[in-house]
């Protein structure tokens, strides 16, 4: 038993690794590998689990076993910096969001300035509310979870193929009262959780080809894939980062790594060469005033909203470019407006402090006590780090154009809140994790 | 044991420093990780069992990760810091131009004033009208969407408004319905308003908007009667109201007496920017600074910042000028010019300048016809309008077509005086006679024998008169303006010192006025002077080379001023808004061509000239006034069309014991009765100068001859005794006539006060009757004599005007009364002579 930095003892929850061991031991001994805890929490009766139990009634009593293990989990601390810091972000992505989004709702919401920030609010509400819950959850549940929640994105994905189109693209499922689900963002979770699922069981066998490589390549294939064909480009970028991260991480062998790197660079430059459509986005990127009033439009924008705010920014709420110029500065290109609102020196602490969350999110990650652990949180951290870079990439036209949203900032509720629940992992994550002392 | 290696490895995980360290060198790294896994897998259980992946492997990986993390996360900032810092410039001034709405404030162009500080030209306030179109996603709204639309001209009252602006600022309905045509922007009408055409226009839109608004609260009662079921599908939209009109200020220049010096002020286009004349030649000192109005905008143009960013620069007003030139003296330039031009049927235009003689300073310069400068692209002329439509109508060629219409704008605009080169023909004569005199190489005795023609270089050269003028003096060389007593002064001269006073009295340069387009002639050189005689002799009496007229009118002030050339100019002085002097222009003497003496003589023998001379249409009387007339022929022209054509001019001098100014006048081929300067450029100068000197107060000095013609006020004598009536007039050297048989004089002609020539004839009558009447006879063509008669058989009264009327050669060119009117008997009718015969 280790001793964590307020010297209370770690409440011992049923790990996912010896799951199934320690379900057999339970079986055994009826009793649960509780320690005795200087809180006084005490030994509770636990219904039994047994195998010729019905169905419904196995169900109930899991349920009853996760209530129970996320009453437990409470008293494990979670990292409070990685809260802090997903907070912080959460309430200056909110004010950003507020002065960003302020012209474009006033002229198109009629004249409610607001707009944005009162659902973003609802949400963020929600999501933290969310996040608590999901933070307490234990991880024998997640990994239960793990091959249902692929299958349900799988057909949520599929399911876009057949429903009419909403707003012009096939990403969103229109739930109704002006909200929409993307299932590419629960696809995203999805992913990381069979992966760090995956790994974990196959830890031993990780440098083969078939369990190492072939399985998860597939899986992630058909993921992204369906998110690709539904002309999500930056969707499928994102999931392929993730998934080939979390691959690396596991311990592929590094050929295999390679290869897969190379036949993906390989597509993608054969993509580039072949389509026009794309030969004219790599023409915009290059040279955005070659199409001034089109394409190129939003890229000379987001450049004249930095070049604007120099190096100490206009100030919070000065944003020019907001006014009607950047085409959504509530969305993609959100973190235009923070560059020329807070400058330079604004933009960098902004971008430091996401980098900064990433990195403790993979630090508590890596010092988690299991490979699934590991691997989910890592997954999570990657997720919010890729999707950061790519989108800070776009705004300052260091890549292409590929529509992509900035965590915690850009405007959109179901996205925020899953992004919320699945930081809430991360820190049920770090609750089992061996605190560093700072 | 594999908690405890697991939370170690966490520990240097989470050191950011160490992983940051420890992932530097990506590549090798990565490497040898691979090595590391195969080998620990091969020393740890062989081949095909288990390799262990460790927790210390997984965490290099983890520094990999990390490590392009940060070098992204760097590539990133770079970037962010390449638009706002490292090339912030470039991108943004991009970004400001785009957001930055920049209006231009004219500044006020300054004031051209006389020399009597009277506002020639001065700019007025004026508005621009500026209309904003929907956008061109109108079309595709629906009724609601277009109801909302803010800020444009809705196309609902487009056909009510265009009608009405086509009415006040005189545009066609086609014009601004193309204009609108565009949609989504700002568009401009073109021309400048003035307040109350833009009162009018506003006021119009003020009424349309209440008759909506009333409209519309009937709608809003319509709608909150209905039920709420009913609303979904019977209210009625409100109505948008007129909007989008705006006015943007400017300038227009407003020239208070017309076309009145045009050619010397030029003119300012629709852009303010001044063209030909005064405006361009000052346009620096006029033109000001103009201000700007710096203010933020949004992207969509009805959308607007909602805060303030408004940066102004405010205009700074152009100086004012204040000219040389009197508006009186002007008008009456303009007036007599412009008649001369119809009365002899002038085709080239013609041309005349009133100068300060000590000064150079302009008093009047005009050309005539000339321009209207508030709508200068419009020919004025109407002989010239019509030759131009003609050309352009001819021309398929549009570019060409273009060509013609500005070619002859370009000659309507072209000030004469400094634009076109003539030959001066006997008007130069002063000139030769002065250097001549200055030489010493004759004098005011010598005597000169005239055969008609003079043999120079083997060629004879003929006098206007042919049969010649026999033996003459100098000063009766100048009266009869004999070419070949300029021809034998020349010779004396020779080549050398005649062109160097040709020099010398500035015809080889610019005479410096102060406008822009000045010229220069062709003239021999002193070579050519000297290698042939016959080019000495011809230029002798101002034919063979050619001279602007405004180098001929400095060249004769330095003769009459005492021999000094000045330099021309318009402009006295530049001053502010508060009338304060910023610049003052004096006279500029370039040099003292001859002596005052030389100068004094020559004025003497212009005045004899005009007394007895050649220039006898030159005199007015009661005035000492000096002249010469000259009438050149357009060589080069006759050879090219093999029709004769010819200039007539004609400088005089005022008054020639103390010369003050200087006329000069050119009419460029007169076609009428006659070509001759004397006959046709010197009526003009004595009716300008008949009013121009009485003006400016220059004082008058009576012959006996003279005073004899003068006026008299004629005594009012009604209601007197006839006998006191007869004592009173012939006290006052009048005559009478009694009409009716009376005692007492009921009425009388001319009345009491009236200005009558001394010795006419006053009817006075004593009956109840009025005076009787009597026809106005026909006099044109008559001698002084034949007039007289005929005016007294009529029993009317005659007074004397023009001249020649005392001598046998004057002929009636015009009578104050047309004839065939019926006047009372005793009647005053001038009568305007002319010297017939008159030459050079």
């Amino acid at each position: 038993m280790e001793v964590t930095r307020n010297g209370q003892g770690r409440r011992k929850i049923p790990d996912d690794r010896n799951y199934r061991e320690q379900r057999a031991r339970e079986e055994r001994t009826r009793t649960f590998e509780h320690s005795g805890t200087a809180s006084g929490a005490g030994v509770r009766n636990r219904p039994s689990v047994r195998t010729e139990d019905s169905i419904s009634m196995r169900l109930w009593q899991g349920f009853l076993r996760l209530v129970a293990d996320m009453r437990e989990n409470r008293k494990n601390k979670m990292d409070w910096f990685l809260l802090f810091m997903i907070v912080g972000v959460l309430a200056a992505g909110l004010l950003m969001l507020y002065s960003a989004s302020y012209p474009y709702a006033y002229y198109n919401e009629g004249g409610d300035g607001a707009y944005y920030l009162k659902r973003q609010l609802l949400f963020a509400v929600l999501g933290l509310i969310g996040m608590y819950a999901t933070s307490l959850l234990p991880m024998w549940f997640l990994r239960k979870c793990a091959t249902g929640l692929i299958a349900i994105s799988i057909f949520l994905l599929a399911l876009l193929y057949v429903l009419p189109k909403y707003g012009g693209e096939r990403r969103w499922i229109n739930l109704g009262g002006g909200f929409t689900f993307q299932p590419s963002e629960m696809a995203k979770f999805a992913v990381i959780l069979f992966l760090a699922k995956w790994y974990d069981q196959n830890r031993n066998r990780v440098h083969q080809f078939g369990t190492g490589v072939c399985v998860p390549a597939v899986a992630v294939a058909v993921i992204g894939c369906l998110i690709l064909f539904e002309t999500h480009l930056s969707g499928f970028i994102l999931i392929t980062l993730i998934g080939m991260t979390i691959m690396f991480i596991a311990g592929i062998k590094l050929r295999w790594f390679g290869i897969l790197f190379a036949l993906l660079a390989a597509g993608g430059s054969a993509v580039l060469m072949f389509t026009d459509y794309m030969k004219t986005r790599l023409t915009v990127w290059l040279d955005p005033f070659s199409d001034r009033l089109g394409d190129g439009w939003q890229n000379i924008q987001a450049n004249y909203a930095i070049s604007l705010g120099g190096l100490g920014g206009l100030g919070f709420t000065e944003s020019r470019q907001k006014y009607l110029y950047i085409s959504e500065p509530q969305n993609d290109f959100i973190f235009a407006v923070v560059c020329e609102e807070l400058g330079f020196i604004g933009a960098t602490i902004v971008l430091l402090a996401f980098v900064v969350l990433v990195w403790r999110g993979l630090s508590v990650s890596m010092s988690s006590t299991s490979r699934f652990q590991q691997l989910l949180g890592i997954g999570i951290s990657a997720q919010i780090g890729w999707q950061t870079l790519l989108n800070v990439g776009v705004v300052t036209r260091a890549l292409p154009n590929t529509g992509i949203s900035l965590p915690f900032f850009s405007s959109g509720g179901t996205s925020l809140f899953i992004l919320l629940l699945s930081m809430g992992v991360l820190l049920a994550v770090s609750r089992n994790s061996v605190k560093k002392t700072v | 044991m594999v908690r405890t290696e697991n939370r170690n490895a966490g520990r240097n995980g989470g050191d950011t420093s160490e992983s940051t360290r420890d992932s530097a060198p990506r590549s090798k790294y990565s490497g040898s990780v691979g090595r590391s896994v195969r080998s620990a897998g091969r020393t740890a259980a062989g081949y095909g069992k288990p390799r262990v992946y460790t927790e210390k492997q997984m965490n290099r990986r983890m520094n990999v990760v990390k490590g392009i993390i940060a070098a992204f996360t760097c590539v990133l900032v770079f970037f962010i810091a390449w638009y706002s810092i490292i090339n912030r410039e470039y991108w943004l001034n991009l970004a400001t131009d785009q957001q930055m709405a920049d209006v231009v404030i004219p500044a006020k162009r300054g004031t051209i004033y006389d020399a009597n500080m009277e506002e020639i030209v001065k700019s007025n306030t004026a508005w621009r009208l500026v209309i904003r179109t929907t956008g061109s996603s109108y079309d595709t709204m629906t009724d609601a969407q277009k109801i909302k639309v803010d800020g444009v001209l809705h196309p609902r009252y487009q056909d009510a408004v265009v009608k009405k602006i086509a009415d006040v600022c005189e545009l066609t309905e086609e014009y601004i319905n193309s204009r609108l045509s565009i949609r989504g922007m700002e568009v401009n009408i073109k021309g400048k308003y003035n307040k109350l055409q833009k009162d009018e226009i506003n006021t119009f839109i003020t009424e349309l908007n209440n008759g909506i608004r009333a409209e519309n609260e009937q709608i809003s009662l319509y709608n909150a009667s209905l039920s709420k079921d009913q609303k979904e599908t019977m209210s009625k939209l409100t109505l948008p109201l007129v909007q989008g009109i705006s006015w943007s200020e400017d300038t227009v220049r407003y020239y208070k007496y017309g076309s009145l010096g045009s050619t010397i002020l030029g003119f300012t286009n629709d852009g303010n920017e001044a063209s030909m004349g005064l405006e361009q030649q000052y346009n620096n000192e006029l033109s000001g600074v103009d201000g700007r109005s710096v203010t933020a905008k949004a992207a969509r143009n009805s959308a607007v910042m909602p805060y303030e960013y408004t940066q102004l620069v405010d205009p700074i007003a152009g100086n004012n000028i204040v000219t040389t030139i009197d508006v009186t003296v002007q008008q009456y330039l303009e007036k007599y010019l412009s008649k001369a031009v119809k009365d002899n049927d002038i085709r080239n235009r013609a041309c005349g300048i009133i100068m300060n003689v000590n000064t150079g300073a302009i008093l009047a310069m005009a050309t005539m016809p000339d321009f209207d400068p508030s709508d200068y692209l419009t020919i004025k002329d109407t002989s010239l309008k019509t030759k131009t439509d003609l050309a352009v109508s001819k021309e398929p060629d549009s570019d060409k077509k273009n060509e013609i219409l500005n070619s002859a704008r370009q000659s309507q605009w072209n000030n004469k005086l400094i634009t076109d080169t003539y030959e001066p023909g006997s008007v130069f004569k002063p000139i030769t006679m002065a250097s001549a005199l200055e030489e010493g190489l004759t004098n005011v005795g010598d005597t000169f024998y005239c055969r008609g023609s003079k043999i120079v270089a083997g060629r004879a050269i003929k006098c206007h008169r042919a049969g010649g003028h026999g033996s003459e003096n100098l000063t009766q060389g100048m009266m009869n303006s004999c070419n070949p007593v300029f021809m034998t002064l020349a010779e004396r001269l020779g080549a050398s010192k005649f062109y160097k006073y040709f020099t010398a009295f500035g015809f080889t340069e610019k005479t410096g006025i102060d406008l822009p387009g000045e010229v220069k002639g062709m003239w021999h050189t002193e070579a050519a002077l000297g290698s042939y005689a016959g080019n000495l002799a011809v230029s002798s009496f101002g034919q063979s080379f050619t001279i602007t007229p405004i180098q001929m009118a400095t060249a004769i002030s330095a003769v009459a001023n005492g021999g000094y050339l000045v330099t021309p100019h318009l402009v006295s002085s530049i001053v502010d808004g508060e009338n304060n002097i910023i610049k003052k222009i004096d006279t500029v003497v370039k040099r003292q061509v001859i002596s005052e003496d030389t100068s004094k003589k020559i004025n003497a023998m212009l005045e004899e000239t005009v007394s007895n001379g050649t220039a006898k249409n030159g005199y007015i009387k009661g005035y000492r006034l000096g002249g010469k007339t000259g009438t050149s022929e357009k060589l080069r022209k006759t050879q090219e069309t093999g029709v004769k054509e010819y200039i007539a001019s004609y400088c005089g001098v005022a008054p020639c014991d103390n010369p003050e100014i200087i006329m000069l006048v050119i009419l460029d081929e007169p076609k009428g009765a006659s070509h001759a300067g004397g006959a046709t450029a010197a009526p003009v100068v004595r009716n300008v100068l008949s009013e121009v000197l009485p003006y400016l107060g220059v004082e008058t000095i009576y012959s006996t001859e003279d005073a004899e013609l003068l006026d008299t006020l004629a005594p009012g004598v009604e209601g007197r005794t006839l006998d006191e009536a007869k004592t009173t007039l012939t006290a006052k050297g009048l005559k009478y006539r009694v009409v009716g048989s009376g005692d007492t004089v009921i009425s009388q002609i001319p009345k009491g006060g009236q200005s009558v020539p001394k010795g006419s004839t006053v009817v006075i009558c004593t009956s109840e009757d009025s005076v009787p009447k009597s026809t106005v006879p026909d006099l044109r063509g008559m001698s002084p004599s034949a007039a007289n008669k005929a005016l007294t058989k009529a029993n009317l009264n005659i007074r004397y005007a023009g001249s020649g009327y005392d001598s046998t050669l004057g002929v009636v060119v015009g009578q104050s009364i047309e004839k065939g009117t019926k006047v009372e008997q005793g009647t005053v009718v001038t009568v305007e002579f002319i010297q017939s015969g008159s030459t050079d």
